[in-house]
């Protein structure tokens, strides 16, 4: 009998053992996935933007959408959204990958405070597909080159239009390391507009 | 076959296959990267398992979520419970295979059983035991088990294997 105790005793320490040594075995914890995503180049991801674009536009009942910016970071994309129904509104959207499901999401429209912008709505708002977003990735490893900093990663990307009457639509994407930051501007045709070290 | 034993063996396959599936995950959670070629897309063939660690007010929890990503570093989400279903249908296959296996190999070995060896030799490994204990009845009828057998019996036993004792 008390062979047979010792015995379970020592099955239970081995698995016990086994659980503690073994837990983790081929996994990596977030600030590890985080050091891999920004050493291959930051993560901003061109498709998330057109997979957004059309999956607010389905979340509407709408063809095209018109948004006041788009902004980009890793895994996800968010979207200031003209709503067809009220067009003086904007409404947030995000899109992005998240989750214990897994996969790619739409998030709930969040409204947004649009007492100032409103006045020039129009003049502001523009077509998310139109505005070489298309070309993101490229623009991506291009500002990464154009800011010359070393192990220099992609954090952000916001695409918006200039304040004053008839400005371009223009993408920025931040480049960062551990002690420097550069912003590196693109046109709406996908040209590199200019490199400003902040 | 009686449809309790059915549902019972079922269940059994289905909760062993669960916990057996709960172990691996946490004693090597890069199993989940074994389902990234159908999980992940093309453009983000590189599998990452990263855990997560939260506390709660029961201690210290743990999740491992699988991770896809590219070259650029651009990366898509799986979650855990794709990959932990997976899991556990691929290991419910292995129990499932494993039984099959037995049961073909007791089958066998119940109609090819060798004619016994009183004169001792061929009995080594079965050596423990009283050698006075009455020799069990051997070489029911060949044939199908049926109900009728439900008493409880020798040949009830769930060993495949033939039981040989030592005549002394």
């Amino acid at each position: 009998m008390r062979d047979r105790a010792g015995a379970a005793r020592r099955v239970a320490a081995t698995i016990a053992g086994v659980l503690a040594l073994g837990a983790c075995v081929g996994s990596i914890d977030r600030d590890e996935f985080d050091d891999e995503v920004r050493s291959r180049g930051g993560g901003l991801d061109g498709s998330l933007v057109s997979d957004g674009v059309d999956a607010v536009a389905q979340d509407l009942g709408v063809e095209d959408i018109e948004v006041w910016s788009v902004s980009i970071v890793p895994g996800a994309v968010t979207l200031q959204v003209r709503l067809p129904a009220q067009p003086d509104a904007l409404d947030s959207y995000r899109y992005g990958t998240s989750g214990r499901y897994g996969g790619r999401g739409l998030s709930e429209p969040q409204p947004l405070s649009t007492n100032s912008a409103s006045a020039d709505m129009e003049s502001r708002v523009f077509d998310p597909t139109a505005v070489g977003l298309d070309r993101l990735d490229e623009m991506v490893a291009e500002a990464i080159e154009a800011a010359g900093l070393a192990g220099g990663w992609a954090s952000d990307a916001s695409t918006t239009r200039g304040a004053t009457p008839g400005a371009d639509v223009v993408t920025a994407i931040t480049v960062t390391d551990e002690r420097r930051t550069v912003v590196v501007t693109f046109g709406s045709d996908g040209t590199l507009l200019e490199v400003t070290p902040r | 076959m009686r449809p309790r034993v059915i549902l019972g063996g079922l269940l059994a396959w289905f909760v062993a296959s669960i916990v057996t599936a709960s172990l691996v995950m946490v004693i090597w959670p890069g199993s989940f990267k074994l389902f990234a070629p159908v999980l992940c897309p093309d453009d983000q063939p590189d599998a990452y398992v990263v855990s997560y660690s939260m506390q709660t007010s029961d201690g210290t929890s743990t999740n491992f979520t699988l991770f896809c990503m590219g070259d650029a570093g651009q990366f898509t989400e799986v979650g855990s419970w794709i990959p932990l279903c997976l899991l556990t249908a691929a290991i419910a296959a292995g129990w499932a295979l494993l039984v099959l296996v037995f049961a073909t190999l007791a089958h066998l070995s119940r109609h090819h059983r060798p004619p016994i060896d009183c004169g001792g030799g061929g009995g080594g490994d079965t050596a423990a035991g009283p050698q006075d204990a009455p020799v069990r009845p051997q070489d029911a009828p060949v044939g199908p088990v049926g109900p009728q057998d439900a008493p409880t019996g020798p040949q009830d036993a769930p060993s495949g294997v033939p039981q040989q004792r030592m005549a002394t």
